[in-house]
């Protein structure tokens, strides 16, 4: 009785999450054109891909594939965007007796929504403070480990500074984790430093973040990543980023390029 | 010749008694020897059999419980497996949520960029944020 009203609210929970980002999807497709016509180039269109491995101190080394598609919109006070991830997960366990066996799952991952806006516009000080949110819909199959089966929503800040063509940030964050019924996550603290700066038509960036893990037996991950975005144009963008994890709670290594046109 | 030949058959049937008695006996004897040969026989190969039983037992238990230990450590590798897709996929999640990744604000900076520069198809971002 308790597990048919498990998988029923699983499926509720589910089919809940899909019409949400059904509606959101479909709202994006529909409006963003009809919006972008009033303010050309404020609406873009992301697909890339991806790969992340790491083996968390474990016996287990997880190598992550994936495929990103992102649709956005910015203004020069607030942006929106819908990330729909498809990853694939190979996990090969090098533990002799597990005769190095290897599980390969695929599926739609956990959708995000974002939103941010300006919340103090650049002063004589060359400072300003930028906010978002975010959602991350638990649209992945749990039983898959390609997510959590919770939503999660995260809110952060951008404190940045100007600095000639440099722009230093200092970026707090937080996650609230949703608990899933047989594990409970931790709510994530995130401290982060960064730096950015364009040049011509390309924009550069190096960060380090720590992050407090939601795992209760792992390391809270760190990490550094840095990468460019290059405008060949108003219209075609090309980004590619790189991240090394400093400790056993972070992926060892990520790579990620992207594609980007703008309409 | 008469008390000769009485002495003798008297001698012969007592020796024919005496040796049947003994064969007999001995017969007895070994019928019930081999019987308790072929009992103990019986008795070791039933003692054979119920060991080679018990082995086999201890085998098909022996093997049944490596391989539910096996499975049991199929399925917790599985369940760790489980656990790093888990750990993986929150990472990888999180890493599209936060706007700290600053390769998620790449839009929003070129963006903003474009639109103070006035950046056209012909002409480059100035060097400026």
């Amino acid at each position: 009785m308790q597990i048919a009203f498990d998988n029923d609210f699983k499926q509720v929970k589910f089919l809940s999450s899909a019409a949400v980002f059904t509606y959101l999807f479909l709202s994006s497709v529909l409006m963003l054109p009809a919006i972008s016509h009033a303010d050309p180039k404020n609406t873009y269109f992301e697909i890339g891909g991806g790969f992340s491995t790491g083996d968390f101190g474990g016996q287990t080394r997880t190598n992550l594939y994936y495929i990103n598609s992102v649709i956005g919109y910015v203004t020069q006070s607030y942006d929106l965007s819908i990330t729909v991830p498809y990853p694939f997960m190979i996990s090969d366990n090098n533990d002799s007796h597990q005769n190095g066996m290897m599980n390969t799952k695929n599926g739609i991952g956990d959708i995000t929504l974002q939103a941010g806006g300006l919340l103090l516009e650049e002063n004589m000080a060359g400072f300003s403070i930028y906010g978002s949110l975010s959602a991350k819909l638990p649209t992945a199959d749990e039983k898959d480990g390609l997510g959590t089966g919770e939503a999660d929503y995260g809110a952060f800040l951008d404190i940045g500074k100007n600095i000639s063509n440099f722009k230093i940030s200092l970026l707090p964050g937080y996650i609230y984790t949703g608990d899933s019924a047989t594990q409970k996550y931790g709510d994530i603290n995130i401290y982060g430093i960064g730096a950015s700066a364009i040049f011509d038509q390309t924009y550069y960036y190096l960060s380090y973040e720590w992050r407090k893990s939601m795992f209760s037996d792992t390391e809270d991950p760190q990490f550094i990543n840095g990468g460019f975005s290059h405008a060949f144009n108003t219209t075609y963008a090309i980004k590619s980023d790189v991240s090394f994890g400093l400790n056993k709670g972070a992926p060892d290594l990520g790579l990620k390029i992207g594609l980007v046109t703008w309409f | 010749m008469k008390k000769i030949i009485a002495a003798t058959s008297i001698s012969f049937l007592l020796f024919s008694s005496v040796a049947f008695a003994r064969m007999s006996g001995s017969g007895h004897m070994m019928d019930t020897g081999h019987s308790q040969q072929m009992m103990n026989n019986q008795q070791s190969n039933q003692a054979g059999s119920q060991q080679m039983g018990n082995h086999n037992n201890m085998m098909g238990a022996g093997q049944s419980s490596q391989m539910m230990n096996g499975q049991q450590g199929s399925q917790a590798g599985s369940q760790q497996m489980g656990n790093h897709n888990n750990m993986m996929s929150a990472e990888q999640s999180h890493q599209m949520m936060s706007d700290h990744m600053m390769g998620n604000q790449t839009h929003k900076n070129m963006s903003g960029q474009m639109r103070k520069s006035g950046m056209t198809d012909d002409k480059s971002i100035k060097n400026q944020q």
